[in-house]
């Protein structure tokens, strides 16, 4: 059987960064699973925009607990949310992107986002375009990645 | 900012040959609507399954996870957290004819033809006959007017082990083309 899942890419961080940008991604997979364990500058949401879209055409929906009640919010965005960059304390995040590369649906993102520190989230998110995904822009809402944050993009297989 | 550059990793063999810990099992893409999708014989040689999905269904209505045809009322049980986009909701199950791995409607032709739901199941220990099964979902679309993203735990009371998983609609609902069902085996 073939083997299911391919380690794409991993980027250790050697010093703090604004960005980090996978691009380039072949469309030869089915999903995507991106694994980010950050910390930050300052306290901050994690942002990860597709193939450059700038548009309000991410959509949302969430689930939160921070230890003391539950919540669900949604709306429109004009990129993919759920995880934090905090300072303080270190942040998790696994992102599923499924359908990556399929041309005749718009892609299906599921996420889990948790900081031991702040609240545990689950995300179902549409980014409303039939293109294949080719490019991961992933930042904070402000400041900085910081030095020892994990960034790593595999595929799983067709 | 660093720019990383996949074309080069995958075209120089960075990933590994056939086999792993993590592999394909079978893939199956609709190409006609269909009220079920199955997976038989399934080998036992891994330690769990994961069941990764993406379907739109043509109308509202239930889904289940069934395996080993235990159908009859009261094989599972389940449990449920749904978040709709302004509440979050927890209920449970002990008598319905399958594992309600979603927890609400998918995805349906009112939603758009384009918008798919997302499903990523868990079956583990399927192989083991010491214990009952228990499954696992992350789950959910994002479309305004039928927002849903869930966590859902199933438990089959049978010790069998698994060799054959199904989804299916519970009535009306049918699954539409280009709906995608791809089982993987964990070592």
């Amino acid at each position: 059987m073939p083997n299911g899942m391919t380690a794409l890419a991993t980027l250790t961080l050697g010093g703090s960064q604004a960005t980090v940008t996978f691009s380039s991604i072949v469309g030869t997979y089915r999903d995507l699973m991106l694994i980010i364990q950050d910390t930050g500058s300052g306290t901050e949401g994690l942002r990860i925009r597709i193939n450059g879209d700038t548009g309000s055409n991410y959509s949302y929906v969430l689930m939160a607990g921070d230890g003391s009640s539950a919540s669900s919010g949604s709306g429109s965005m004009t990129e993919l949310i759920g995880g934090l960059v905090y300072s303080a304390s270190i942040s998790n995040s696994i992102y599923h992107f499924m359908d990556y590369s399929a041309t005749d649906k718009h892609k299906t993102v599921l996420s889990r986002n948790n900081n031991a520190s702040v609240n545990t989230v689950a995300t179902a998110q549409r980014w409303a375009s039939t293109a294949a995904i080719t490019t991961l822009l992933v930042y904070p809402t402000a400041g900085t990645f910081a030095a020892g944050s994990i960034f790593t993009l595999y595929g799983v297989s067709a | 900012m660093a720019l990383l550059p996949l074309g080069i990793w995958a075209a120089s063999g960075a990933s590994a040959g056939g086999g792993g810990d993590y592999q394909l099992i079978s893939t199956q893409v609709l190409g006609s609507t269909a009220a079920s999708v199955t997976f038989s014989s399934i080998p036992s040689t891994f330690r769990h399954l994961q069941i990764r999905v993406t379907y739109h269904q043509n109308t509202s209505g239930y889904l289940y996870f069934t395996a080993n045809n235990h159908s009859a009322a009261g094989s599972t049980s389940g449990h449920y957290l749904i978040g709709n986009g302004s509440t979050v909701i927890s209920d449970n199950h002990t008598s319905w004819p399958g594992y309600f791995f979603n927890g609400d409607t998918g995805a349906t032709d009112a939603d758009g033809s384009s918008v798919f739901t997302a499903a990523i199941i868990d079956a583990l220990d399927y192989s083991q006959t010491t214990k009952a099964k228990t499954y696992r979902t992350l789950w959910g679309q994002a479309v305004s007017g039928n927002n849903n993203v869930a966590l859902t735990s199933g438990r089959d009371a049978s010790t069998e082990a698994v060799n054959t998983i199904k989804l299916w609609t519970g009535g009306a609902p049918t699954f539409a083309v280009g709906s995608r069902f791809s089982l993987y085996g964990w070592n």
